[in-house]
């Protein structure tokens, strides 16, 4: 069944990380927005309202908490668009788990992770094949 | 008696007194309105002295002004008048014409007149002399004065002043020289007008007559030679006009107090005149200055006021006596309520002394009162019993109940007492101490005693205490003594028998009374007569013979007939002695007259019937102890032996018909007493002998039942059984009637005087054995009560009798150990006494027999009869113990006590060691109340916080506290005061000197008995550094893994996607080599991931979280994971896992690691093929989990060091070298850390076993920021 292109937003502040998954991504036919930090992340997560949003934690500017609280807040879409955390903090961090429970978000340990995996999850989340 | 004492006491005691605040307060108000009263009257003075200055001032100027305009038109006046003289005006001239003037203007203006001329020095005693002679004329002059200028002495000027134109006043200056000496006087004193400055003349009317106008002081003297009396008070202008001897003083105000100053200031320039010795002397006394014209003259004339001005009397008096007075009473008063309140509070702790001593020796006091030997009374001022001890009842014959009720001391004064009587015992009352002796008439035997009374009145407010002593053997000695002699002279003449005194001639030679009745003539008539003639059985012969035996026997007695002068014969009794005096011999003849006696023989045999009587009845009342019985046998002897028809004995009862209801009966009743009523009240059945010998105490007797009206009632039933006469005889017991005695008899007036005495005796006797039988009986009733309480007392009580033990109550048989009383009972006291007391004991004994008293308790030590000690406490007392002395002693165990002693001074060292090492604790401590005021602080408390102990003491520990939200310290309170538990916490807190420091607390309740919060205790330590130090580690470990995972991933990713050939096919060795770089990153990964647990183990802040699990399924999961390679090396693995195991309380991840990292070495460091074991069995209180395999083993000298951090065993070290050391070290950690244990066996080159248990109960929670992961 033909299914429509999803769009995938990308937050990363390494861009070796990031150019990584996106260049991933993108062979795996999902459109990729990419965004280097909260602030850029937030602007196009509103503009371009894409299907999930992957966001590592740790960035200049404003970090992926801040940006996922503010996003959460902003509308409805902001409420519902999933999110999958990636980062490297430990998943035990409490500030990480108030922001991540209860909401349509997703966690993730970048270095526990295959990028093959990362992919799965993602298909997962969204419910596709 | 004590009531009263504890009355007085409570209502003083509820005042309450502040000694020393009230009479302080009182003082110091009083010193207050006495400044206050003091600064006002100052005040007051000060305002009155200033308005008197200034008006005096004014005054002053005002008369100097007035004087100087009434001085010039004197002078004018004058003036005119020497020029109309034209020549020198002579002293009568002069005087004419002052009396011309007003007497105002002489009053004012012109004291004096007189001479005055200039002469050379070398005729000045000559002129002297003239001017005496000129002024000769005038009798009330006062010599001349000498005036001469200071800078030239060569001229003087001689002024003579005639008289005082008033004829009274001194108050000039004048000198005197009517003498050599006082002419000397005079001129140097003159030179003092040297030193007024001598205004030359102003030319006013002619120049040729010389003129001094001066201002001079005025002087007041009391004597006007003497200098040093004199007082400045005024001042004048002199006008002195020489030619013409005339002078005259202008002005001279005088005012006290004041002191002047002046000045010619004319020219502009301030030339001073002259000023008051004092001026300038007092500062800031009242000051004024005026200027005063006068002879073309401006003078500066300046006032000022001494310190006394204006002083009255009235106001010295106000100055010193206020605040003397003031302080005076101030004391005074203070000190009278101080002495008050002192007296007040020392009065109440006086009477708290009293009454605990009142209290303490009541029962002492109690003690020796009744059981003193001595009677003691205590009787109100009535003479009315109050209350005494045993012995006084003893005394009594009666309980001290009957006597407070219905006696007084005045019941028992014998009638033949003379001198104690009612008015003596008032007197006694008034008196207060006296000390008598009196006759005491025993209530029922009616014997007689001597008793010797100390008395003291009004000992306590309307009692009086008596103690009494028989005396009676003392004082009938004495008597005896006494009237020995008199007795001898008594019996002589007083005897009934005649006493005659025989001669050896056998002739009467003295008689007594008593021989003149029996011979019946007077002593004159028998003495003379011989023996025969009053015998009459005896021949002269037969008396010579028998005279003869008589003296030389030693006195017989023998029957004879004698005979009376009147010739009538008599039987007689004679006893005769024979005696020597002076060697002449005589006998004392005793005649007896017996003829009554003989008559009385006939009589004695019935007198003899009822003496039987009397002595059965004695026997009967000896041997009965029951009242019943004792009356039923006396009516037996009574009929049996005094042979009467019919005896009972009726009691009188006190009901509403006053009857009296028969006890007991013996003889012919036939129904009698069924059939009658006998009342002891005023009515019909109460006439009767039986009533009336009740009612009156009196005996009665019907003589014949037929005769006599008043046996009316019961005459018929009398009659029927042969009753002819009867006799009632009241029983009195004690000094209440206790009923008749009624006897009947078949003769008619069958009871004659001495059978009705001898009834009454009976009567008596009945009363006393009824009285003695309830006496007996209440004696054994309190004596089986005293026994009854001494068994059963809960001390033991020994009583020791003559050397040994007589008696032991139950508690002391428990005490010593034995059986039965028999092991103790034979025994002496002193057998049961430890060595280390008997000293004690011995001295106690020895004291409490020589002041018969008890001793006081003490703490002794016995002896069992095992011989082991006790630690007793000892009281004793004299007691008498069946009619023998003997010591009481009571024995209080006090073993427990003593332990506890031990235990309380054990744990107070035990205490002091723990305060002395909280003291020195270095944790902060504190201990507060239960509002959290600090009553302890601890060494490092003060440091910590940076406060001194003394500040801390009695604050709060907010002092430092106080830095973390409200809702903290809410709940921190709810724990340890309302939930009474041990709050723990990390606490930010403050330091004295402002910085912040983070403290790790544990407060705790202390409790007491009852559960209530006492204290709480705060111990505290400073983990500022720790936490500062655990906070950069862990943000460098977070920071670390974080930095150091991201770029891992990075390469792992891009590794990942080449090898999946995402982005172009790869060859073998492209591949092999990508497939080394993956493998290194991962292990690096794996690395950073351990070292962040390890870091997490280190620092403690891993968490436990446990919670049921199954092991199993966890166990299973690890060995699937690890399957793979599991698979690769061909090993085999065996599960054996117990199945009751179930959920276990552990923490899944935790256990997941052990397992993971004990399962996956055993894969690791076996050779393929190997085998591995993995077994969970339950054992006892544990899981016990077994990982074994068969692999390379740990060498014996690397065994002891394989759960160090980063530490590999040699062997597996070139075997694999995938592996980092950490995980033995966090499995190691982790079971420890959860509760459980770990160990190992191992042998090189044949396997590994791991023995892990872990508690059934599970794992420990353990609080933690990061989990493992």
């Amino acid at each position: 069944m033909e299914q429509k292109q999803k769009n995938i937003l990308v937050v990363e502040d390494e861009i070796s990380v990031l150019n990584a998954l996106a260049d991933k991504l993108e062979r795996e036919d999902f459109k990729v927005f990419k965004a280097k930090n909260g602030e850029e992340g937030l602007k196009s997560a509103l503009e371009n309202r894409p299907d999930m949003i992957l966001l590592d934690l740790m960035m200049p500017k404003m970090d992926g908490i801040e940006m996922m609280r503010r996003l959460r807040e902003e509308n409805v879409y902001g409420r519902k668009v999933p999110i999958i955390i990636l980062t490297n903090l430990s998943a035990d961090d409490k500030i990480t788990w108030a922001v991540a429970k209860d909401e349509p978000a997703y966690y993730l340990i970048k270095s526990d992770w295959k990028i093959e995996d990362v992919v799965d999850k993602v298909r997962d989340t969204l419910g596709m094949e | 008696m004590s009531d009263n004492w504890f009355g007085l006491y409570k209502k003083i005691k509820g005042l309450n007194v502040k000694t020393a605040i009230i009479p302080t307060v009182v003082f110091v108000l009083l010193l207050f309105s006495t400044y206050f009263i003091w600064t006002k009257t100052m005040e007051q003075i000060s305002y009155d002295k200033k308005n008197i200055f200034n008006q005096e001032v004014q005054r002053a100027i005002k008369s100097f002004q007035d004087r100087i305009i009434l001085g010039n038109s004197v002078l004018s006046g004058m003036k005119g008048y020497y020029e109309s003289m034209q020549h020198p005006i002579t002293p009568q001239e002069w005087l004419s014409y002052i009396k011309q003037l007003e007497p105002q203007a002489q009053n004012a203006c012109i004291d004096a007149i007189g001479y005055i001329k200039k002469v050379p020095q070398s005729n000045l005693s000559e002129e002297i002399k003239n001017a005496n002679d000129y002024v000769s004329l005038f009798s009330n002059d006062f010599g001349p004065v000498v005036l001469h200028p200071k800078e030239n002495k060569e001229n003087y000027y001689i002024i003579k002043y005639l008289f005082p134109l008033d004829g009274k006043s001194f108050n000039l200056e004048g000198f005197d020289y009517s003498s050599q000496d006082q002419l000397n006087q005079s001129i140097e004193a003159s030179d003092r007008f040297s030193t007024i400055r001598i205004t030359p003349i102003q030319k006013m009317w002619d120049s040729d007559h010389p003129r001094v106008d001066s201002l001079i002081p005025i002087y007041y003297k009391q004597n006007y030679l003497s200098e040093s009396s004199s007082t400045l008070r005024g001042f004048g202008l002199a006008v002195t006009d020489i030619d013409n001897c005339a002078r005259s003083i202008i002005g001279g105000s005088i005012v006290g107090g004041i002191n002047y100053k002046a000045a010619d200031i004319t020219d502009g320039n301030r030339v001073d005149f002259f000023q008051s010795d004092n001026w300038g002397k007092y500062p800031f006394q009242f000051f004024q200055q005026q200027k005063v014209n006068f002879y073309n003259r401006q003078w500066l004339i300046e006032f000022e006021s001494v310190p006394d001005f204006g002083n009255t009397a009235s106001n010295t008096i106000l100055v010193f006596l206020i605040p003397i007075f003031g302080i005076l009473i101030s004391f005074f008063v203070s000190s009278l309520v101080l002495m008050y309140s002192t007296a007040r509070t020392r009065a109440y702790s006086l009477v708290d002394k009293v009454t605990k001593l009142l209290q303490e020796n009541e029962a002492k006091l109690k003690e020796l009162f009744y059981q003193a030997p001595d009677p003691i009374f205590i009787l109100d001022n009535s003479g009315n019993f109050v209350d005494m001890n045993s012995a006084g009842e003893k005394m009594h014959g009666m309980t001290k109940e009957e006597l407070i009720k219905n006696h007084t001391i005045f019941d028992f004064i014998s009638s033949s007492e003379k001198k104690v009587n009612k008015s003596f015992w008032d007197e006694f009352i008034k008196q207060g101490n006296v000390r008598f002796d009196f006759i005491f008439k025993h209530p029922i035997s009616g014997e007689e005693q001597y008793i010797d009374v100390t008395a003291t009145a009004n000992y306590l407010p309307g009692l009086n205490i008596a103690v009494a002593r028989d005396v009676t053997k003392n004082r009938e000695t004495e008597y005896a003594l006494k009237k020995a002699e008199q007795l001898w002279k008594t019996i002589f003449s007083a005897a009934n028998d005649a006493i005659l005194i025989l001669d050896d001639n056998q002739e009467i030679v003295s008689c007594n009374d008593a021989a003149e009745k029996i011979y019946k003539e007077s002593k004159g008539e028998i003495i003379g007569k011989k023996i025969i003639n009053i015998r009459y059985d005896k021949s002269q012969e037969e008396i010579n013979k028998q005279f003869e035996a008589m003296l030389i026997s030693d006195g017989s007695i023998f029957e004879t007939k004698q005979i009376r002068s009147n010739g009538e014969i008599f039987d007689a009794e004679v006893s005769v002695k024979p005696f020597k005096i002076f060697e002449k011999k005589f006998i004392v003849d005793i005649v007896r007259d017996i003829s009554e006696r003989k008559k009385m023989e006939e009589k004695e045999k019935k007198i003899g019937r009822d003496l039987k009587i009397l002595s059965e009845s004695n026997q009967a009342m000896i041997r009965s102890l029951n009242e019943d019985e004792f009356l039923n046998k006396l009516c037996r002897i009574i009929v049996e032996t005094g042979k009467y028809k019919f005896v009972w004995i009726g009691e009188a009862f006190d009901d509403d018909e006053k009857s009296v209801k028969p006890v007991a009966q013996c003889g012919f009743d036939s129904d009698y007493l069924n059939n009658i009523k006998v009342s002891w009240g005023e009515n019909k059945y109460g006439v009767g002998p039986t009533g009336l010998a009740i009612r009156n105490k009196t005996t009665s007797i019907i003589k014949s039942v037929k005769g006599d009206p008043s046996y009316e009632v019961w005459r018929q039933e009398a009659e029927k059984r042969g009753y002819s006469s009867s006799i009632a005889l009241p029983i009195i017991v004690g000094l209440k009637v206790f009923g008749a005695l009624n006897i009947y008899s078949s003769e008619i007036d069958a009871f004659d005087e001495e059978e009705i005495n001898l009834l009454n005796k009976l009567a008596d006797d009945i009363g006393f054995g009824i009285y003695s039988i309830r006496l007996k009986n209440e004696i054994k009733i309190s004596e089986e009560k005293y026994r009854k309480m001494i068994e059963l007392s809960p001390d033991a009580i020994v009583i020791h009798s003559g050397s040994k033990i007589v008696f032991v109550n139950n508690s002391a048989i428990k005490i010593f150990g034995a059986k039965s009383s028999d092991e103790i009972i034979g025994k002496s006291t002193m057998d049961f006494v430890h060595p280390d007391s008997v000293d004690m004991v011995k001295k106690r004994i020895l004291e409490m027999i020589e002041k018969k008293e008890p001793v006081p308790m003490v703490d002794e030590k016995f002896l069992k009869i095992d011989g082991s000690a006790i630690d007793v406490s000892v009281v004793a007392a004299p007691i008498i113990y069946e009619e023998h002395p003997a010591i009481q002693v009571i024995i209080h165990d006090v073993t427990e006590r003593k332990l506890s002693e031990k235990k309380m001074k054990k744990l107070n060292s035990e205490l002091e060691k723990f305060k002395l090492a909280v003291e020195n604790a270095s944790d902060h401590i504190i201990i507060t109340d239960t509002d959290g005021n600090i009553i302890f602080a601890n060494k490092a408390a003060s440091q910590t916080t940076g406060y001194p102990i003394e500040e801390m003491i009695g604050k709060n520990p907010r002092l430092w506290g106080g830095q973390m939200p409200i809702e903290f310290y809410k709940g921190m309170w709810n724990t340890i005061k309302y939930e009474k538990k041990p709050f723990f916490g990390e606490i930010r807190n403050r330091r004295k000197s402002g910085e912040f420091y983070q403290a790790v607390a544990s407060i705790s309740p202390v409790l007491d008995e009852k559960g209530d919060v006492m204290f709480f205790v705060g111990i505290e330590r400073d983990v500022t550094k720790e936490r500062a130090i655990d906070k950069s580690k862990s943000e460098f470990v977070s920071l670390a893994s974080h930095q150091l995972r991201t770029p891992l991933s990075a390469i792992n990713w891009y590794t990942e996607m080449l090898m999946d050939e995402d982005v172009g096919k790869l060859n073998k060795k492209q591949r092999d080599y990508l497939q080394e770089i993956y493998n290194s990153s991962k292990r690096m990964t794996d690395l950073v991931g351990s070292l962040l647990n390890v870091s997490r183990i280190d620092l403690g802040t891993f968490a436990i979280e446990p919670k049921p699990t199954d092991i199993i399924e966890i166990v299973k999961s690890v060995i699937k994971e690890l399957s793979h390679q599991i698979k690769k090396k061909k090993q085999k693995i065996i599960e054996e896992y117990e199945k009751e195991v179930g959920l276990l309380n552990i923490d899944p991840n935790l256990m997941r690691m052990v397992f993971q990292n004990l399962i996956s070495n055993a894969v690791k460091y076996t050779p393929p093929e190997g085998k591995i074991d993995v077994k969970i069995n339950k054992v006892g209180d544990n899981i016990i989990i077994l990982v074994s395999d068969t692999g390379y083993g740990i060498p014996k000298s690397q065994q002891s060091r394989i759960f160090e951090k980063f530490f590999r065993a040699d062997n597996i070290r070139e075997i694999e070298t995938d592996g980092n050391g950490l995980g033995l070290y966090m499995v190691k950690e982790i079971v420890e850390k959860s509760g459980g244990a770990i160990r190992f066996e191992s042998e090189e080159n044949k396997g590994t076993k791991f023995f892990v248990s872990i508690p059934i109960s599970g794992m420990i929670k353990k609080e933690g920021e990061k989990k493992l992961s």
